[in-house]
């Protein structure tokens, strides 16, 4: 075990950044802190990395406490969400920084610097911007340097913290890709921190949400979009339908007719719940069954590969988002204002309250 | 601009030629006050984002209007800054005025001249009384600073 | 993220030239005129004044021992006072810009302090506390410590006096840069000393330096808080400034004018190196990022 957390605290004035968090992360895993923005997730990887204290918990690195170690001794490579290169130090000088920086009788030699900053360079492509200072270089390119500086002290643990979120939507989607190759190669055990969702199903071997500094699921990517654990995570990752119901002796009332799956529930008693369903859990059809129900196309928008539908359908309190591929679309050739029938498979239902 | 600013700070001890009368006070004390509002305006100025006026032109209002709603709000809680500092230092001023002044007293004696003679005639309790007065006016500067150096970290966070 | 405008370049900022011009005309017209009579003229005249009896006695004003002494002492004020203002200074906004603590505030505004006391309370304030009417001023009398009418005095009373400019010149240019870098060298294993000299103060050189020659400017002209510590010792605790008063008021008006025109010589030498290192401190306010 490479990382573990024991029962994390954090305060601040007014409010519970973490609340009792324990985590264990595995040797040469990608994990994933994702949560809205103030979920407490930064602090969390800050912690880990020395860089704030912890009211109470501990932290183990590798089976060493290192809950009072100083940042500096942790020994943890650090990737910040804006770069924080050192603006007066060309590339190559940024990336020896861990190096150079060792007491005397641990420093390798100034030809053994040379050789691993070089490596590293090639290793994140960025060999040719050696001489180069940090306002040289672009987003994406600084980023990587970022990267191999962290990489540089052969750190135990790499914690990134927003790595790609100041990038464009191109670069940050290459980067992302190459991060995850990168990561196939050197397999140094590392935690990144994101609020796209996105980006942690694609990256992440395992996904831990963060809600109000309280750990909501963890798991990997697919259990975690599959089988969300609660209305947060079912709400937090990917787009959702979601409809106000009653639940009446275990079932759900719900628009006019009741969905297939209610498993949650036990329990006889009416209560108000939450349906929850993907919109491309949603199935449109020209045809009526016994099974789907009426409804009428308010709006069609394209959104890339995938058409959107906006539809609307009596006894549902709003409107419903299908989303269809290309192909169905021009097959049932739908238009606005059109009458079809719709399936509601896969229908989550969670009770309590839940604000959206 | 602050480069001549500057010039007034390091040697603002000569006045021309309104010896003997409060005007030439006046013109002394404009002579190292301004530095204090140029140089605590002119980087709000410079960090103003060029858009912000854009926006309110493209929403038809004319320069002056531009100014006199957007701008000048803006400005604001800088120049009551650089205002309060250049009262503050106006009201210790010494060393320009003296050339100036005439010492004339009940007419452009002024307080810390009035300390320093005193002190010249070793009157040590005088001279702490009229500083007394001339402290708390500035504590109070002070206090106005703080107040408005907390509105505006309250009014544009 | 707090994000810097270039100062004066830039190119964005294009509706001031948008504006008729009649009203630049006007606008441009009057702070030239203000320029004119509130910093040129004034200056022009201190040269006309000390030259107006021929470069004979000009530079005879100047060559006078009394005279090279009062510069010897300022220039040595100057070279004590502005090292230890720059520690200070350093100290007070790294305290300042990288942490947030109680009465951060209220402590931002007592930096201002100096600027907000008359010069000559602030003299004053240290011949009472320092004074040979007090027992501390005794004590240290009986010791033959000498502080006040003396050159300590004069030192002392400069540091007060000029101690905000260092620090308010770094605090915006601290704020403004953030804590990541050094947070980022701390997890590269660096602390302490070594932070500071290969990633804080690279960062903050030029402010520093800018701070610096505000500091040395102020320390050089200062007057009123040094002419009530000094006690106006010919030849002894006489500055710059001090002598041009001693002289002006015996009428020496043309010797006065010619020691001002080295203060005024100064000042157009710090002036030449500020622009200088403006210029490289809007450097490191832009590459961020």
């Amino acid at each position: 075990m490479s990382i573990e957390l024991r029962n994390i605290t954090k305060r601040f004035p007014g409010y519970t950044a973490l609340d009792n968090i324990s985590l264990k992360v595995a040797t040469g895993e990608l994990v994933a802190l994702l949560g809205p923005s103030g979920c407490g997730k930064t602090t969390l990887l800050r912690i880990i990395a020395g860089l704030e204290t912890a009211d109470t918990g501990s932290i183990i690195l590798e089976n060493r406490d290192t809950t009072n170690l100083p940042a500096r001794s942790k020994n943890v490579g650090f990737v910040f969400q804006h770069y924080a290169l050192f603006r007066r130090l060309n590339v190559f000088d940024n990336v020896a920084f861990g190096l150079s920086v060792k007491p005397a009788a641990e420093r390798p030699s100034k030809q053994e610097i040379a050789d691993r900053v070089m490596h590293l360079l090639k290793l994140v492509q960025m060999d040719w911007a050696a001489k180069r200072y940090p306002s040289q270089l672009s987003g994406g390119q600084r980023q990587r340097i970022a990267l191999a500086r962290a990489l540089a002290v052969n750190p135990k643990v790499l914690l990134l913290d927003e790595p790609f979120s100041a990038l464009d939507a191109k670069v940050r989607l290459e980067l992302r890709r190459w991060l995850r190759k990168l990561h196939d190669e050197i397999h140094v055990t590392s935690i990144f921190v994101t609020h796209d969702q996105e980006e942690a199903l694609e990256l992440a071997d395992r996904i831990v949400v963060i809600n109000k500094g309280k750990i909501e699921q963890e798991g990997t990517p697919q259990e975690v979009y599959d089988h969300p654990a609660n209305s947060f995570v079912y709400n937090f990752l990917g787009n959702v339908n979601v409809f106000h119901g009653r639940v009446r002796n275990g079932k759900v009332v719900l628009g006019q007719r009741l969905p297939d799956e209610h498993r949650e529930l036990n329990g006889h008693e009416v209560k108000t719940g939450q349906a929850f369903i993907r919109p491309h859990d949603i199935g449109i059809s020209r045809i009526r069954n016994g099974n789907n129900h009426p409804g009428v196309i308010r709006d069609i928008r394209l959104t890339g590969s995938q058409i959107t539908l906006e539809l609307e359908s009596a006894g549902f309190d709003r409107p419903i988002e299908a989303e269809i591929s290309r192909e169905s679309w021009r097959n049932l050739e739908l238009t606005k204002g059109d009458e079809v029938f719709i399936t509601l498979d896969k229908v989550r239902v969670f009770t309590g309250d839940f604000e959206i | 601009m602050a480069t001549v600013a500057l010039l007034a700070v390091v040697e603002p001890r000569f006045g021309i030629e309104l010896a003997n009368t409060p005007s030439g006070i006046v013109v002394a004390l404009i002579f190292i006050g301004f530095p204090f509002v140029v140089r605590t305006v002119q980087p709000v100025i410079a960090e103003l984002e060029s858009e912000i006026e854009e926006a309110a032109q493209s929403l038809g209002a004319n320069r002056w209007q531009t100014f006199r709603k957007i701008l000048f709000p803006h400005l604001f809680p800088a120049l009551l800054t650089g205002v309060t500092l250049a009262f503050a230092r106006s009201i210790g001023e010494y060393g320009s005025v003296i050339f100036i002044a005439g010492n004339l007293p009940f007419k452009t004696e002024i307080a810390p001249l009035m300390i320093m003679s005193k002190l010249d005639q070793f009157d040590y309790d005088g001279a702490s009384a009229v500083a007394f007065v001339l402290l708390l006016i500035s504590f109070i500067m002070l206090l106005v600073l703080n107040g408005v150096q907390r509105w505006q970290q309250k009014a544009y966070r | 993220m707090q994000q810097r405008q270039n100062h004066t370049a830039s190119p964005s900022r294009t509706p001031a030239k948008n504006d008729p011009p009649a009203v630049q005309a006007v606008l441009i017209g009057l702070t030239l005129l203000f320029f004119a009579g509130f910093i040129f003229m004034p200056l022009a005249l201190v040269f006309s004044q000390a030259l107006s009896k021929g470069w004979q006695l000009y530079l005879d004003a100047i060559r006078e021992p009394v005279a090279l002494e009062a510069v010897k002492l300022t220039l040595l004020t100057a070279a004590i006072v502005v090292p230890i203002n720059a520690v200070f200074g350093v100290t007070a906004a790294w305290a300042i810009s990288k942490f947030t603590f109680k009465g951060k505030t209220l402590l931002v505004s007592l930096l201002d302090l100096p600027f907000a006391v008359s010069p000559v309370i602030a003299g004053l304030i240290f011949v009472l506390l320092l004074g040979s009417r007090t027992p501390f001023g005794s004590w240290l009398g009986e010791h033959g410590i000498k502080i006040i009418f003396a050159t300590p005095g004069i030192v002392i009373a400069t540091l007060f006096v000029t101690f905000p400019f260092v620090a308010r010149e770094l605090i915006p240019l601290m704020e403004s840069q953030g804590r990541e870098e050094e947070e980022a060298a701390i997890t590269l294993g660096a602390g302490g000393w070594r932070l500071f000299r290969m990633v804080t103060l690279p960062n903050i050189g030029w402010g520093l330096m800018y701070g610096m020659v505000l500091c040395t400017a102020r320390s050089i002209g200062e007057f009123g808080a040094v002419s009530v510590v000094s006690g106006h010792i010919r030849g002894m605790t006489n500055t710059i400034p001090l002598h041009v008063e001693i002289l002006y008021s015996e009428y020496n008006y043309t010797a006065s004018f010619a020691v001002a025109s080295i203060l005024v010589f100064l000042a157009l030498l710090t002036i030449g190196v500020k622009t200088t290192l403006e210029k490289r401190l809007e450097g490191s306010h832009n590459t961020r990022h």
